[in-house]
């Protein structure tokens, strides 16, 4: 379970993210969109307890982020739209750091790699440097080392840039499994497609605001666009350039 | 207690693996040491000044010099794929974290010491004898300190885009007290004295290191924090 409760992250006088009140249940994939600049990395960033909030509170499966940290990140596993890998590190190399860094080391630790390195069809590259992996076997590294040590929440931001479409296939599928399990996953993506088609809820943020935030149907409903597909209803929440507009521009 | 030192050293093991493997820092470091003691000794005149006069200086500056060199790379590496965040979001406190780096840049500028040592006592032909052991003291002493405050310099600057240019404007000032000391109390020890004439310069040392080991680990979260 994710809650945010008046999360508000200011840089001096710009306002990023502004008061955001959310909650995303146990067993639910929550689609977070919004335009670019909107507000959804830097959100996603300190739910990771990457950066701190200027206010505000966290609580990951009911701890709180700025009171436990440790305990609060133990739960979490963070999939960055741009893998955070160290080239002079081989595959292997950088699962078992990070594992250490979770506290967990031995045989175990061996046997889940091994297992997630199956999955992911990485066994054969565990050994070479990280500096030899393509973008999409690094996506596949840092999504293995994100499951590594068992989290209850994921947090995942872009999740299939630079995976093959069996890649995604099987990452649609994993996070599905992962919530049926009693996961929580929050997906910031723009592919809107995939977003009504995997995730339970969906929430719009823009200029650091939550628009609208519900399963689909409440979302029409709150915003009373009727029977409108999801890329139109995100337009015109979030502002999106109309056909007269872009037949302007193209003169 | 324990499992904080464990990731500590952990996150130091990691640091030494990359570089290592690289090697580009601790070269450039190395030849930039070389390069220095090589200046120094066929720009000194050995009848204006005598060597045993002029050696602790020219040895404290190359040392300097060159782990201002070493110290950038600690969070260049980190830079590199925005790593770092990687290791922000790893359930590790901040002080831990900075005890990684701290540790992996102790080593490192030392390594780097270690290299400068023997390439010193070529150049200027100054025999260590049973100075050795109060000298390597004087280095462990002055150089844990002003890595403390290198580590919490490379990773503010890190961010900006002059980072290279940037550490040694902001670390250099701060290197000067426990250079000054490092000199003092080697300039004795190459002249043969015996270590209970220098107690107070490594006083001094030990001090500084206490001082800025504690304010760097308290000044380390609002650094990477902001």
């Amino acid at each position: 379970m994710i809650r945010l409760t008046d999360l508000t992250k200011r840089y001096g006088k710009f306002t990023a993210v502004d008061s955001i009140n959310l909650e995303i249940r146990r067993g639910e994939l929550f689609g977070f969109l919004g335009p670019n600049g909107a507000g959804k990395t830097t959100t996603m960033r300190m739910i990771a307890g990457i950066l701190q909030p200027t206010s505000g509170r966290i609580e990951i499966a009911g701890d709180d982020m700025a009171r436990e940290p440790v305990r609060a990140k133990s739960r979490l596993g963070f999939i960055p739209d741009r893998p955070y890998v160290y080239d002079k590190l081989t595959g292997a190399e950088f699962l078992r750091f990070v594992a250490a860094l979770f506290g967990q080391e031995g045989a175990a630790v061996e046997h889940r790699m091994d297992e997630l390195l199956d999955l992911f069809e990485l066994s054969t590259w565990k050994d070479e440097l990280v500096e030899s992996y393509s973008h999409g076997m690094r996506q596949k590294l840092i999504i293995s080392s994100a499951l590594l040590h068992r989290p209850e929440v994921i947090v995942v931001d872009e999740p299939m840039v630079g995976l093959d479409p069996k890649g995604q296939k099987f990452l649609k599928e994993l996070f599905r499994a992962f919530v049926e399990r009693g996961g929580t996953v929050l997906m910031s993506t723009h592919t809107l497609d995939m977003v009504e088609e995997m995730c339970d809820r969906i929430g719009i943020i823009n200029g650091g605001r939550i628009l609208t935030a519900g399963t689909m149907a409440e979302v029409r409903a709150q915003t009373a666009h009727g029977d409108t597909g999801l890329e139109d209803l995100f337009l015109k929440l979030t502002g999106g350039i109309t056909d007269r507009e872009m037949d302007e521009i193209l003169k | 207690m324990r499992r904080a030192i464990r990731l500590a050293l952990v996150l130091a093991a990691k640091d030494l693996r990359v570089e290592f493997r690289t090697r580009t820092s601790l070269l450039s470091a190395a030849v930039f040491a070389a390069l220095v003691l090589i200046v120094f000794n066929f720009a000194r005149d050995p009848t204006a000044v005598a060597t045993i006069d002029l050696a602790p200086s020219v040895l404290w500056v190359t040392v300097a010099f060159a782990s201002v060199v070493a110290m950038n790379r600690a969070f260049t590496t980190e830079r590199e794929n925005a790593a770092f965040d990687g290791l922000l979001l790893a359930p590790v406190s901040r002080e831990v974290l900075y005890l990684g780096k701290y540790l992996a840049n102790l080593v490192f500028v030392l390594l780097v010491e270690a290299i400068t040592l023997p390439l010193f006592v070529l150049f200027f032909n100054v025999g260590l004898g049973h100075a050795l052991p109060g000298l390597l003291l004087t280095m462990l002493l002055a150089t844990a300190g002003f890595v403390a405050v290198g580590t919490v310099f490379s990773a503010m600057v890190v961010k900006t885009r002059f980072a290279e240019l940037m550490l040694p404007v902001l670390l250099l000032p701060f290197m000067v007290p426990p250079l000054i000391y490092a000199v003092r109390v080697s300039t004795p020890l190459f002249q043969g004295r015996p270590l209970s004439e220098v107690v107070a310069g490594l006083r001094f040392l030990a001090l500084y290191d206490v001082a800025f080991i504690t304010l760097s680990v308290l000044l380390f979260s609002a650094v990477v924090d902001e």
